[in-house]
């Protein structure tokens, strides 16, 4: 797997969008508590590395969704575990 | 949104077939417990011994015909239930599918009477187990008598007789037909599941879900479906084929009980409702940016919350910023004012503001 490195609040988004699933920034920016223009600077860093899919909805308030992809899963999975074995 | 048409009711048989279902079961119970009936040491009328003798007699010439039709009945269920293994019970409903077992029952009917004609000798129970099941696979079969060899199964250096043709047409036929009359059921279970869950966010959970809760797919398929699904929400994928195609997504994976039991769900209908609904939330957003401004969502903070970090982060989020637009800034303070004092005091707020006979100079109403 592709070594990446990711801050915190990226982590934070990606946790997130893993534990509740689809959603518009706004909705990932009032759950993380990180800014609106933060929050829209790190999707887009997220998206530009592939593990967010970032699109128009013109249904949703701020006329955008975002969710997680498979990538993105695998790399928290691997975390997660890799946090769980350096504990133990 | 346009009002939610009905949610159609899952189709159930009409009361007079239900009523002639019963009056056969019962006229066949009748038949059998006078046919067992002890006449012979009870008195009985004159006429029932006679009348039974000739029952028996009427049975033992149907009673094969009765063999061979359920088997082929049962033949040509499987083959349509292995067809459309989503909607089976909404393809045997259909007219081509009724069409389809009638043919293989008067096949089977058809290859009977002529086995019975050639073969009289024949013990009755062997032949109706060997047209009932026999004829049903030599019908489907394709005989190869000579391949090259070495050569590839199929090839053209293959000397075949295919019985199996003239049925292959008819079933081809009878599919194509049986998946059209369908189309209609599903496109409008697709229609009510985009009334119901408009945002991509939604249908996206939901058809995700759908794929990872299906106990029958191997981690292959699952992976396969997922990346399928993962095509639809990005951005090169037009938004509005994105949510039909997410919406079938859910209909293929969940079948159409699932899909009535996700809009029933949304309806509020019964046990199984959820707690405060995510289309509810969201109207509620939709409600604050209409009819506030980035100041007036500011101020309603400072109304209904005395945590000092919600009234910093509110203020934060409202001070204007050349990475986002004042769209965004205002869903994601009536997101986070959701989140942080509830919906039942936004909602208050909101009905007050509504009884107002003009709204306040910072909260315009913009819709």
């Amino acid at each position: 797997m592709k070594k990446i490195q990711l801050e915190d609040k990226e982590l934070q988004v990606l946790q997130t969008l893993e534990e509740r699933g689809a959603m518009s920034p706004s909705q990932v920016s009032a759950s993380t508590w990180l800014l609106p223009g933060e929050t829209l600077t790190v999707l887009k860093s997220l998206s530009t590395e592939g593990l967010v899919l970032l699109r128009n909805d013109t249904y949703s308030p701020d006329g955008m969704v975002v969710t997680i992809t498979q990538n993105a899963r695998s790399y928290l999975s691997y975390t997660s575990t890799s946090i769980r074995r350096k504990k133990e | 949104m346009t009002p939610l048409p009905p949610v159609p009711a899952p189709q159930k048989l009409s009361a007079s077939t239900r009523l002639g279902i019963f009056l056969l079961a019962l006229v066949v119970i009748v038949g059998c417990l006078f046919l067992i009936f002890p006449s012979d040491r009870i008195v009985t009328p004159d006429w029932v011994p006679a009348i039974k003798s000739e029952l028996r007699a009427a049975l033992t010439v149907v009673s094969p015909y009765l063999g061979v039709a359920l088997l082929s009945m049962i033949v040509a269920i499987a083959e349509l239930a292995s067809t459309f293994p989503t909607y089976p019970r909404e393809a045997l409903r259909t007219r081509w599918a009724r069409v389809l077992i009638l043919v293989n029952v008067g096949a089977a009917f058809l290859a009977l009477i002529i086995a019975r004609v050639t073969m009289p000798s024949v013990n009755p129970v062997l032949l109706v187990i060997g047209v009932g099941v026999g004829f049903q696979a030599i019908i489907r079969t394709r005989f190869v008598l000579a391949r090259a060899m070495g050569g590839p199964e199929g090839s053209d250096d293959e000397v075949s007789l295919n019985l199996g043709w003239l049925y292959e047409q008819f079933q081809h036929l009878c599919r194509t037909q049986i998946d059209l009359e369908l189309m209609k059921n599903r496109r409008t279970a697709v229609i009510h599941l985009l009334q119901t869950y408009p945002t991509i966010a939604e249908l996206y959970d939901i058809a995700y879900y759908t794929i990872i809760a299906r106990a029958t797919l191997t981690p292959e398929e699952e992976r396969a479906r997922v990346e399928q699904l993962q095509t639809l929400i990005d951005p090169k994928a037009p938004e509005q084929f994105a949510r039909n195609s997410m919406a079938l997504t859910i209909l293929e994976n969940g079948g159409p009980a699932y899909v009535e039991l996700l809009l029933s769900q949304a309806m509020g209908g019964g046990e199984t409702a959820a707690a405060p609904s995510r289309a509810s939330q969201e109207e509620l957003v939709w409600q604050l940016i209409n009819n506030y401004s980035l100041d007036g969502l500011v101020d309603l903070t400072h109304k209904l919350s005395d945590d000092p970090k919600v009234r910093e982060w509110v203020s934060q989020a409202a001070a204007a910023n050349q990475d986002t637009v004042e769209a965004t800034q205002k869903a994601s303070i009536a997101y986070f004012l959701l989140q942080q004092v509830g919906q039942r005091k936004v909602q208050q707020a909101l009905d007050e503001q509504a009884k107002r006979p003009s709204a306040p100079a910072n909260s315009p109403p913009d819709a």
